[in-house]
């Protein structure tokens, strides 16, 4: 181990060695005498106080574009500022960070205010930031386009994503800066209109570098209650910058991603925020979005009152029907007189009746004739009629009615018949007339 | 037992639920196609809901609590007003 150390040494020294010989042969082309070598420390030191101590370079501004960003974890960022022919290395440290309005991402045209300083560890120089503003709107403007664009593309700003927002919402999400003018505008709004409504408030920081996280963390807040009916996204007027949280892709597409309904009310009437264009309904202010989320109370009381009314009215209506229609019927005249009801069939009874009457009659009178006809011709038959004329009717003593001279014999008594008389009689001669 | 069923349901329904039961009961009374009994029993449940309604609507404190994750939990702890609006 001594040994090998001490080779080491010997090598440093011949390499030293060698080094003042060359130098020293440069002497001899005519450069000075007893350079003073630097260790690498040194001279980086050097620099750094030259640099560090600068009036110039220990405040100055800088613009340029964006590039290599670099949130990292610790909480400080990293990015170079570059132009057409420089690049810049410049450093954000996690407690400056919280003062900004806006985080930078690549390709943003920024002024970065700060020191030059050196990174002895890399010789590096760079720029540690202290405050920055994006370079007036054109830059904010083409990112918000850019991604504008973009998402239009993906489809998320079309109308078949709109829900509906509840009428009457029983419990209102409230996602804002507590402490700030627009969540004192949703609150008393709702409690102007609609107090019968509760408000879940999940605080969110709305602007600056911890906005981004803030905002996506209270909706996924939000997003575990089943029972929230709809979320007001809030924040009040300010400027570009100010509101550029809303125009962060990942806080746009949470809320797009939002199950619950979300109504926006950002800024002013004539802000508008990428969120605005993936929200379910935008509102032009805070106050707008607390008064298009839930329905006016005292017009409420009224429509209610309307409706109680249309509901008695029609309940009178239908009794004052009911009433007429009994009325009409106990004014009908069968109903009065209900003889009347009679009066008709009994005269058709009536009418019925006589003409059976007279049929029975006719029947009769009809009858008498045939029978005093048939008695006539019956009368006109009877034998003692006959006999009547002269004719008479010879019986044997028997009774029987003797028709040919063959039925007795000679001697044979005979009883003969007159129409109102009998005589007995001996046969005494036969004769056939054939 | 039909009534009692029928009013603790109609106490537990919700604003939108309450009002779209009334304007139904008046659609039906309009509709003037109910019998007498049918109607009261409309009528009396219409008055009924718009009495819940009225109930609904008036004004109480609102009530208003702040979501928070406590040890992974979410907790609703509520606000005060007064404290808010000083702001």
């Amino acid at each position: 181990m001594e040994k090998l150390r001490g080779a080491f040494a010997m090598n440093l020294k011949d390499f030293e060695t060698l080094t003042t010989r060359n130098l020293n042969a440069e002497n001899k082309d005519g450069l000075s005498e007893n350079r003073k070598i630097f260790s690498v420390h040194d001279i980086t030191r050097i620099i750094k106080n030259t640099i560090e101590k600068d009036p110039i370079l220990g405040n100055v501004y800088v613009k340029g574009e964006v590039s290599n960003f670099t949130f990292h974890s610790s909480g400080h960022m990293y990015f170079v500022l570059k132009s057409a022919s420089a690049t810049l290395k410049c450093v954000s440290f996690k407690h400056q960070n919280r003062k900004f309005k806006f985080k930078p991402g690549n390709g943003m045209k920024i002024v970065a205010g700060g020191n030059i300083g050196v990174y002895a560890m890399r010789g590096e120089y760079q720029l540690y930031v202290e405050n920055m503003s994006s370079l007036g709107t054109g830059s904010l403007h083409e990112q918000f386009e850019l991604l504008k664009l973009e998402l239009a593309k993906e489809g998320l700003f079309e109308d078949i994503h709109k829900r509906e927002l509840p009428v009457y919402p029983e419990r209102i999400g409230i996602i804002t800066g507590t402490n700030t003018a627009a969540y004192a505008d949703i609150v008393n709004t709702l409690q102007r209109r609609y107090p019968c409504a509760e408000l879940v408030v999940a605080p969110a920081t709305v602007q600056g570098m911890q906005a981004e996280m803030s905002i996506i963390d209270s909706l996924a807040l939000m997003n575990c209650k089943k029972d929230i009916d709809v979320i007001i996204l809030g924040r009040g007027g300010g400027s570009l910058e100010d509101l550029w949280a809303f125009n962060l892709e990942n806080v746009v597409r949470a809320v797009f991603n939002s199950k619950i309904p979300i109504i926006t009310g950002i800024g002013h009437q004539t802000d508008f925020t990428l969120c605005d264009f993936v929200a379910d309904m935008r509102a032009p202010t805070p106050t707008g979005a607390a008064e298009l989320v839930a329905p006016d109370l005292g017009k409420l009381r009224e429509s209610v009152k309307e409706l109680e009314n249309r509901i008695k009215i029609s309940m009178a209506g239908f009794m004052e029907r009911a009433s007429l229609r009994t009325n009409r019927l106990s004014d009908n005249i069968f109903l009065k007189e209900p003889q009347r009801l009679l009066s008709q069939p009994r005269q058709t009874l009536d009418g019925l009746y006589g003409r059976l009457e007279r049929e029975i009659y006719n029947i009769q009178q009809h009858n008498q004739k045939s029978l005093d006809e048939r008695i006539a011709v019956l009368n006109s038959l009877s034998p003692s009629r006959i006999l009547e004329r002269g004719y008479s009717i010879v019986l044997t003593e028997g009774g029987q009615i003797i028709r040919h001279a063959n039925e007795i014999e000679l001697d044979d008594m005979v009883n003969i018949r007159f129409s109102s008389s009998e005589i007995s009689a001996r046969v005494t001669r036969r004769r056939n007339e054939n | 037992m039909n009534v009692t069923d029928c009013e603790k349901k109609l106490d537990e329904l919700s604003f939108e639920e309450a009002m779209g039961l009334l304007e139904n009961a008046i659609r039906g009374l309009e509709r003037g196609d109910l019998g007498l009994e049918g109607s009261l029993e409309m009528f009396e449940r219409g008055i009924e809901l718009s009495n819940i309604l009225k109930v609904k609507l008036q004004g109480a404190e609102q009530k208003i609590s702040q979501l928070l994750r406590v040890d992974q939990e979410l907790v609703e702890k509520p606000m005060e007003m007064a404290q808010e609006n000083e702001k």
